[in-house]
């Protein structure tokens, strides 16, 4: 799905380098990293919201920053500038199902599976995205890239500003969606044992290079949590 | 140590500063202080002159007191100025809410704050002139110092006014029809404001009832006006931003119906109707009209051909320029989501066209009462309107492109602090868009006559129709080549 070639980036003396990676179909894809080793930088990248000083992004096979039909088949939230803050939720995923072509049916459907993680709060409701808690703001935002369900959907930090039932209403719902769907899923998290929930792989990332690439088992929370403890050990803390 | 007014000033001096784009704020700030020291040495003039065209318009009369009859045009003129410019901005205190000074001090300085604004300055320089002037004439000081005081109490009270009042800019918007009316009933109107000259006379006479008057019910008022904002200091009162509306959804329902590029237009009617900018957009689009009628109207402007011309480009286009230009700033707050969805840009702009078109249609329509001037200004009007319309959009769109600054949408900016999204690129711009029909005009006026020149720009307009396919695709292409930069200069927090 993804194929990421040779690519770089450099803003001052950060450097991006990543020289092969490759995220095939289907796969629900985890970044891991602390924050300034590059993640942004990276989603950046895929979404072709800034331009690779070397080396290049495939999404199916093109090239996101020579054509644009990619966009066709994803979904991305990053942050609360994906979100039009004068709509109500619904005018905003009607919006956005007007802008992909789905069907009130469809998007009806899938934003029903969404019901449990809204609590109520979010639809129907005549509140603007703006007035909305951050909590409730990103519940809005996911479900968004969720509309006509495309191949592939990114998330930065999906659980960040959740109250504690909706990370977990969140990671059954992602789950469900992986299971009964053959979408290809990027999740970044700073919450280690969230993200071992609900990806196969997991990268991550230091200082703009790929230092570990790991496929999901048992231990590999334990693994990416010794990382982190060695990274402070010996120093002040 | 406590906090103190300096403290705040200080506060207040390293936010200018220390701020991103401080170089583009100098240079509004720089052009607003020409603008303000302009309009100080008119009015700071007029207070000189006032002295001399009075003995020799009533050269019987007691040039003071003729002088005081006028003074209720004073209290209007400062009343809509001041009203225009200092109102009450959020903001402002959020950042003082949770230091640990008390609200009262807080709320004190800011008031204090206003005395210092360019309103104060300009209309207390006039009160001074006025005073000194006479002072010298031989009438007596104390009782002009009286009168000085007096006025410039008025002031404070106005200011302490427009300070609580919700739908300033409206208010401020009327500015230009007090102007008229002074203007139109300038034989009548000293009469019927009597009452008010005889109030500051008989301060200047040094009937000290009055006075008291005066100071009792303004402190008073400001007394009250201030313990009520003081209740209000709570984020869901008065510092408050933004409310739900749900206002023309029949308007809304509408554009639906016309796939993508309805969806766009449905989206742009909602930031129109539900943000404060656009809301002021709206506003001074409808300013023009009054505008306008001064200008037509006004005996000053009788024979002044530029003034016309620029008056009938204007009218059409008030809100092509006001909104059209911060195309696709408008957008800026959520511009990652439309990059990463899969629209065409021809859409995106087609949409925008269809919304800069039927602007042109309305004000073209709301313009029609102006035919009561004659045929010959709304031929000219129309041949604009027609050129705006089919020509001018365009334009519009491909220099907001050039427009690298976002927009926060829901915040309140004073017509003249200097406005975001102001900077000298667009300033020259402006002028540019204004300069492209107006030279087209007097240029094909000088070397034929008027109504070629009419005709052609009537007919570059309708040539602007039948191109409108190649300019979208044209546009929609550089859209593509500037997608990097406007997502990079629209994700930096400050405008």
């Amino acid at each position: 799905m993804i194929k990421i070639e040779g690519l770089e980036k450099k803003y001052g003396d950060f450097r991006l380098s990543i020289d092969k990676l490759h995220i095939p179909r289907g796969e629900s894809f985890g970044l891991v990293g602390n924050n300034g080793v590059g993640k942004t930088t990276l989603y950046h990248l895929i979404l072709d919201l800034i331009r690779p000083d070397k080396g290049r992004v495939l999404i199916n096979d093109i090239p996101v920053s020579e054509s644009e039909a990619w966009k066709k088949f994803t979904s991305a939230f990053l942050d609360e500038s994906f979100l039009i803050p004068y709509l109500t939720p619904d005018e905003y995923f009607d919006f956005l199902a007007k802008l992909r072509q789905v069907n009130k049916a469809d998007t009806e459907e899938i934003l029903q599976a969404f019901d449990s993680l809204f609590d109520g709060e979010i639809r129907g409701k005549k509140k603007l995205i703006r007035d909305l808690s951050k909590g409730n703001q990103k519940k809005v935002g996911i479900a968004g890239t969720f509309i006509g369900l495309p191949p592939l959907i990114v998330l930065d930090e999906p659980f960040a500003n959740l109250d504690p039932s909706g990370q977990i209403k969140l990671k059954r719902l992602l789950n469900r969606f992986r299971q009964n769907h053959p979408i290809t899923f990027l999740i970044s998290s700073h919450n280690l044992e969230h993200i071992t929930e609900v990806t196969d792989r997991i990268v991550l990332l230091d200082k703009g290079h790929v230092v570990k690439d790991l496929k999901v088992n048992d231990d590999t929370l334990g693994e990416l949590i010794r990382f982190f403890e060695e990274q402070i050990s010996g120093n002040e803390i | 140590m406590s906090f103190s007014y300096t403290n705040y000033l200080g506060l207040k001096f390293k936010s200018f500063w220390r701020s991103k784009n401080l170089n583009k704020k100098l240079f509004v700030k720089l052009l607003l202080f020409f603008g303000y020291l302009f309009l100080l040495l008119e009015v700071v003039g007029l207070g000189l002159a006032a002295y001399f065209l009075i003995k020799e318009t009533f050269p019987d009369a007691d040039y003071f007191e003729k002088l005081n009859d006028y003074v209720y045009i004073f209290l209007l003129v400062s009343f809509s100025f001041i009203f225009m410019i200092n109102y009450f901005k959020p903001e402002d205190i959020k950042p003082f809410m949770l230091l640990p000074v008390s609200k009262k001090r807080i709320l004190a300085f800011y008031l204090l704050n206003t005395l210092l604004s360019p309103a104060f300055i300009i209309f207390g320089l006039w009160i001074v002139t006025v005073v000194t002037v006479y002072a010298l004439w031989g009438y007596p000081l104390a009782g002009l110092l009286r009168w000085g005081a007096a006025l410039f109490f008025s002031l404070f009270l106005i200011n302490v006014f427009a300070w609580m009042s919700e739908r300033s800019t409206f208010v401020g918007m009327l500015a230009p029809v007090v102007m008229i009316g002074a203007m139109a009933t300038i034989e009548k109107a000293p009469h019927w404001f009597k009452p008010v000259s005889k109030f500051y006379f008989a301060i200047y006479q040094g009937q000290y009832l009055f006075s008291g008057i005066l100071l009792v019910l303004g402190l008073s008022v400001i007394y009250l006006l201030y313990r009520n904002l003081l209740r209000k200091f709570y984020l869901d009162g008065k510092i408050k931003t933004g409310t739900a509306t749900h206002r023309w959804s029949g308007l809304i329902d509408f554009a639906a119906k016309y796939g993508i590029t309805g969806a766009f237009i449905q989206n742009d009617l909602r930031l129109i109707l539900r943000n404060t900018r656009t809301k002021m957009v709206l506003q001074s689009s409808l300013f023009f009209i009054l505008f306008a009628a001064f200008v037509f109207f006004s005996p000053y402007y009788k024979n002044n051909t530029f003034m016309f011309v620029f008056t009938a480009v204007m009218l059409t286009a008030g809100f092509l320029m006001n909104f059209g230009s911060f195309v696709p700033a408008w957008d800026s707050a959520y511009f990652k989501l439309l990059m990463s969805q899969g629209i065409r840009y021809r859409d995106y702009l087609e949409a925008k066209w269809w919304l800069l078109f039927v602007s042109v249609i309305v004000l073209t329509v709301l313009s029609l009462p102006f035919l009561y001037f004659g045929p010959e200004i709304f031929k000219m009007i129309l041949a604009f309107a027609v050129f705006n319309a089919g020509m001018n959009i365009y334009f519009i769109l491909f220099t907001g492109l050039l427009n690298t600054t976002p927009i926060r949408l829901n915040e309140k900016v004073s017509a003249f602090s200097g406005g975001q999204s102001f900077n000298g690129k667009i300033f020259i711009l402006t002028l540019i868009r204004l300069a492209l029909p107006m030279g087209l005009y007097f240029g094909l006026k000088a070397l034929w006559n008027e109504n070629v020149a009419l005709s052609v720009i009537a007919l570059t307009g309708l040539a602007g129709f039948a191109l409108k396919g190649l300019f979208i695709e044209y546009l929609a292409g550089l859209y593509n080549k500037r997608k990097y930069m406007m997502i990079e200069s629209y994700a930096s927090q400050e405008e």
